[in-house]
């Protein structure tokens, strides 16, 4: 045993202070003196013994806890005799610390200052790499992000005091321009019009049954939209999550932040289907209830000496149809997500292809001239010149004093400022007669005087279209594009008068018309032009003796006063070219003014034959200016469109469940009746039905929710809200 | 005057329960659709300057801010909350880019430098008092010097006294390195005694060689071996509780540092004026 090292007296050891930042040199050996550096590290061995004077000798003046009194003393002139062993003091290791973390500090401070102020074009402060969506080669942060061009100090600023700008959402929508007019804005819409979508909407919140999260939610973290600054892209797209993070991920419940209707799941509160997906009427007539259950089944007797398509042979019966035969007419597109109709070739061909080519029946009436009371013209002195004395058909002189004229006449007549003016004179005389306010006994002046001018304006254009250069009379029908001014209006004027004046039916069916009806036109027309407008006079109709109207091709009925056209197959452009024009006759009317008050449809002055061959299965749209636009094709869904819901067939298809019994979703109505008030009315009046809305369906009970919600739950198929619905709402 | 015991459970609870509340808030802002790194950054941001504020607390003894004790647990348990947030907030994975990660890996630092100073700090003291003389580890050199001197006399004695060269030549072989300073650290640190045990037992076998009074010289050495031996030890032990703060409080400076970029970084590229509640998230 040895004896405590240790001993706590001040003559034996220094206080050993734990905040002093230096130490003698010699400690580290044991060897350290016993007063230590001083605070600046400077050694003060020299200072343990001053000797100092008493009286004429110099004393020792070290103190006990330095090692008391030397033997030796002080030399004679005052210096101490001990040797002095100075060092070089070293930091206390708390000092070390201390200095360690200064340097650690300033470094830290530099690396940052370099990171954020070298010229690595942000690279090193990205805080992830892009998705792959984003991640292009030497990408520059100032493409996506306003501060990567700002100075550090305007960051400050910004963390400091952060106000609502624009931001970097705009940056993202230079590259993302499909998003519409107002893209920030909740699903890229006006608030107002949005609201006006959620009014229509049912709650389907019972009260007292919101989700407890949602509930907690709200206590929590404010309503995120925002009706003046709309919502930033970075809301929802978290960035910088590596280039396999899915940048459009949204739970069902952040989904439902905005929404006010809140509810646990799809099966759970969704609200129920309405009508999907029957919201609007089919695009293209086509009753399945009747094909399957009427026509398929007796289809010998529908449709004499045809054969049924070989895929239509097991259509299954009439409440269930077979998989192959809506496959005979359905086929998925190249994105598989909707069910297009075939062509027609492919799909209605054999069956109505030729009821088309059918020249048994009349040719369609497009261009016709007015049957005019000749007593009345008489009576009255008109001076019209020559007018042929029509006979009764089923076009727009049927009647007499039904001045009704033929949309492709209107539009014809359109070119010509003089000949319009006296159409809108003529259609307001039409007016009056229709509301029976006028005797027609009697032509007052303004009558005379529109009838006049109206029957002037016809023989001008027939003249025209008669004399002048093929050229000069496609001109003239382009030029209308100031009159139709909607999207592909030029390029149906440029087929319209391609199809008319090049086509050589229609130069000898006009002259036909013109040698007949108005003989002396060359001559009356200058009489006009001089101010001399020949009297009445009435031609006499000679019909020929043998009917020799052509299998295709424009054709003449010289004694019911039309130019008829009988189509050359399905998909006719010229026939398209007019009846797309007819549908825009309304809107030059200025039928957009008068949305309020019926319009008659311009098609239905085109007779039974276009309504039946084209109408029959194309349907019309009313828009909002007057306007009718034709449905040519079925339901297509563009690239450049977005709706708030959206289904792919595809991966049903793939599914045992669907892919041979498509009545899993689209199950046949039952108990529906044949003779529907909507066909009946379209057959027996030809009278189109432009209401896209209208409860016309081709046969098929809409969807139910319960039929999804069967598999689309969270453990089987998923009931993510984007399965079906997308968020950017554009087109 | 509560138990350890109970202090320390008080202290779980009360840990568990906050950790519970940042996991539950969360989860809820989880839901909402807001990012929940802002929340829980702030949360984080404040943590650490509170975490950090114990060691301007400890000198500033003459302000009357709590015992330093109170102050130790509050730092250890709010260390642990520091890391729940942590994890909360990087939205439990590692970040992949050069400045988030450097920013990660000066947290890790200063979280595990931390937790191993709590096991030192818990286990070291116990052990220093279960070997040899506690002395105050500025004095360690001066007295190894002096069991070092010690040894020396006894050698010089024998080489006087016996006029034989066996201790001193064993002394210049074995011994002078071993008092010439701190030896057997990472021994001494993890408990092991076999350099001691080895050194005597070398000793015990030269000891049938020796007469009468060389082997009362060499029990005396023996005693100054395992004088020096448990002054090695207490080196060990007590360097170790005092440089594990070489890591802890530097990268505490350096993750503020880089913290306040990374806070100035992230609002000034937050990406637009409404994507994140108006003030970190509104309670109600």
């Amino acid at each position: 045993m040895i004896d405590p090292l240790q001993e706590f007296s001040y003559r034996e050891g220094n206080y050993e202070r734990p905040n002093r930042e230096w130490e003698c040199g010699w400690a580290a050996q044991g060897e350290s003196c016993h007063i230590g550096p001083d605070g600046a590290g400077i050694c003060q061995a020299h200072r343990e013994c001053i000797p100092y004077k008493d009286g004429d000798r110099y004393n020792c003046a070290r103190p006990i806890n330095f090692g008391n009194k030397c033997e030796l003393g002080p030399r004679p002139d005052g210096s101490c005799s001990q040797r002095v062993v100075e060092c070089q003091p070293v930091r206390t290791l708390r000092q070390k610390r201390k200095l360690f973390t200064f340097t650690v500090a300033v470094l830290a401070l530099g690396c940052c200052l370099i990171m954020f102020g070298g010229s690595w074009d942000n690279s090193l402060i990205s805080p992830g790499e892009l998705t792959s969506q984003h991640h292009i080669n030497e990408r520059k942060c100032s493409e996506c992000h306003t501060a990567a061009n700002s100075s550090f100090a305007q960051w400050v600023g910004i963390a400091i005091n952060p106000k609502p700008t624009p931001g970097d959402s705009q940056l993202c929508l230079k590259c993302h321009k499909e998003f519409g007019s107002q893209p920030l804005m909740a699903h890229g819409m006006d608030v107002e019009h949005l609201k006006s979508l959620h009014a229509g909407r049912p709650d389907v919140t019972k009260p007292g049954k919101q989700p407890f999260v949602y509930a907690l939610l709200k206590k929590v973290a404010r309503n995120p939209l925002d009706d003046k600054n709309g919502l930033a892209c970075a809301l929802c797209h978290h960035e910088h999550r590596g280039q396999n993070f899915d940048l459009t991920h949204m739970s069902n419940i952040q989904c439902q932040n905005c929404h006010s209707a809140q509810f646990h799941s799809f099966a759970d509160g969704h609200p129920e289907f309405t009508g999907f997906p029957y919201e609007r009427r089919t695009r293209l007539y086509f009753d399945h209830v009747t094909h399957y259950q009427v026509h398929f089944k007796s289809f010998e007797r529908v449709k004499p000496g045809a054969v049924l398509p070989a895929e239509l042979r097991d259509y299954g019966d009439g409440a269930n149809p077979s998989a192959q035969s809506c496959k005979a007419c359905h086929q998925p597109d190249s994105s598989g997500r909707m069910m297009p109709i075939r062509s027609f070739e492919h799909s209605y061909a054999a069956c109505h292809g030729a009821e088309i080519e059918e020249d048994a029946f009349p040719g369609v009436q497009l261009l016709a001239i007015p049957m005019l009371d000749s007593e009345l013209l008489t009576t009255d002195g008109a001076a019209i010149g020559q007018w042929p004395l029509l006979k009764a058909g089923d076009g727009p002189g049927a009647k007499s004093h039904d001045l009704s004229v033929l949309p492709l006449m209107e539009i014809l007549l359109s070119a010509d400022d003089n000949c319009l003016k006296a159409r809108k004179d003529f259609l307001k005389v039409r007016k009056e007669i229709q509301r029976g306010s006028e005797n027609l006994d009697e032509l007052n002046e303004q009558q005379a005087e529109a009838m006049q001018s109206m029957a002037w304006g016809i023989k001008r254009l027939i003249h025209k279209l008669g004399t002048e250069s093929h050229a000069t009379n496609e001109n003239r029908l382009n030029h209308l594009n100031k009159k139709f001014t909607a999207d592909g209006d030029a390029e149906l004027l440029k087929t319209l008068s391609a199809s008319l004046f090049r086509d050589p039916t229609f130069v000898i069916a006009l002259e036909t018309a013109q040698q007949n009806w108005f003989p002396d036109l060359g001559e009356e027309i200058e009489g006009l032009n001089e101010g001399a407008p020949p009297a009445y006079s009435l031609v006499d109709v000679e019909p020929p003796s043998t009917r020799d109207d052509p299998p295709s091709g424009w054709y003449t009925i010289l004694s019911d006063g039309t130019l008829r056209y009988r189509v050359t197959g399905h998909s006719d452009r010229l026939m398209r070219a007019v009846l797309d024009l007819a549908g825009r006759v309304p809107h030059l009317r200025g039928a957009a003014a008068e949305k309020d008050t019926p319009q008659p449809s311009p098609f239905g002055a085109l007779g039974p034959t276009a309504s039946f061959r084209c109408l029959g299965c194309h349907t019309a749209d009313k828009q909002d200016d007057g306007r009718l636009v034709i449905n040519w094709v079925g339901r297509h869904v563009s690239p450049d469109t977005q709706s708030f819901t959206r289904f792919s067939h595809a991966p049903h298809l793939t599914l045992q469940l669907a892919k041979d019994d498509c009545t899993k979703c689209h199950s046949i109505q039952e108990n529906i009746n044949f003779a529907r008030e909507e066909f009946v009315r379209f057959r027996e009046m030809f009278t189109a039905n432009t209401n896209p809305h209208s409860a016309l369906t081709s046969g098929f009970v809409p969807v139910a929710k319960a039929t999804c919600a069967k598999y689309h739950t969270s453990r089987l198929a998923g009931d993510s809200c984007l399965k079906c619905h997308n968020y950017h709402i554009f087109n | 005057m509560r138990s350890l015991a109970a202090r320390r459970w008080r202290n779980l609870g009360v840990f568990a329960l906050l950790a519970a509340v940042v996991l539950a808030l969360s989860a809820i802002l989880s839901f909402s659709i807001y990012p929940t790194s802002f929340a829980s950054g702030w949360m984080l941001w404040g943590l650490i300057l509170a975490l950090a504020a114990y060691n301007v607390r400890k000198r500033l003894t003459f302000l009357p801010l709590g015992s330093s004790s109170k102050w130790l647990q509050a730092h250890i348990y709010g260390g642990f909350l520091s890391f729940v947030l942590f994890a909360v907030h990087v939205e439990f994975r590692l970040p992949n880019a050069p400045f988030e990660m450097t920013l990660t890996v000066l947290y890790f630092i200063v979280f595990f430098s931390g937790l191993g100073g709590l096991a030192i700090s818990r286990a070291i003291p116990a052990r220093l008092t279960t070997r040899g003389e506690e002395v105050l580890f500025e004095r360690i050199p001066k007295f190894t010097k002096r069991i070092r001197d010690d040894v020396e006399q006894i050698v010089l004695g024998c080489i006087s006294e016996t006029q034989t060269t066996a201790i001193p030549e064993f002394y210049i072989d074995r011994l002078k390195p071993f008092f010439g300073g701190p030896r057997n650290f990472w021994q001494h640190l993890f408990q092991s005694s076999r350099p001691r045990n080895d050194l005597l037992e070398e000793i015990r076998s030269h000891e049938r060689f020796l007469n009468k009074n060389e082997r009362a010289a060499v029990q005396r050495i023996v005693d100054l071996i395992c004088a020096k031996d448990d002054l090695d030890h207490q080196y060990a032990l007590q360097w170790t509780l005092k440089v594990w703060l070489f890591a802890h409080i530097p990268f505490t400076y350096a993750l503020i540092i880089f913290s306040v970029f990374h806070l100035v970084l992230v609002h000034a590229f937050a990406g637009g004026p409404n994507d994140r509640p108006a003030a970190g998230i509104q309670l109600s």
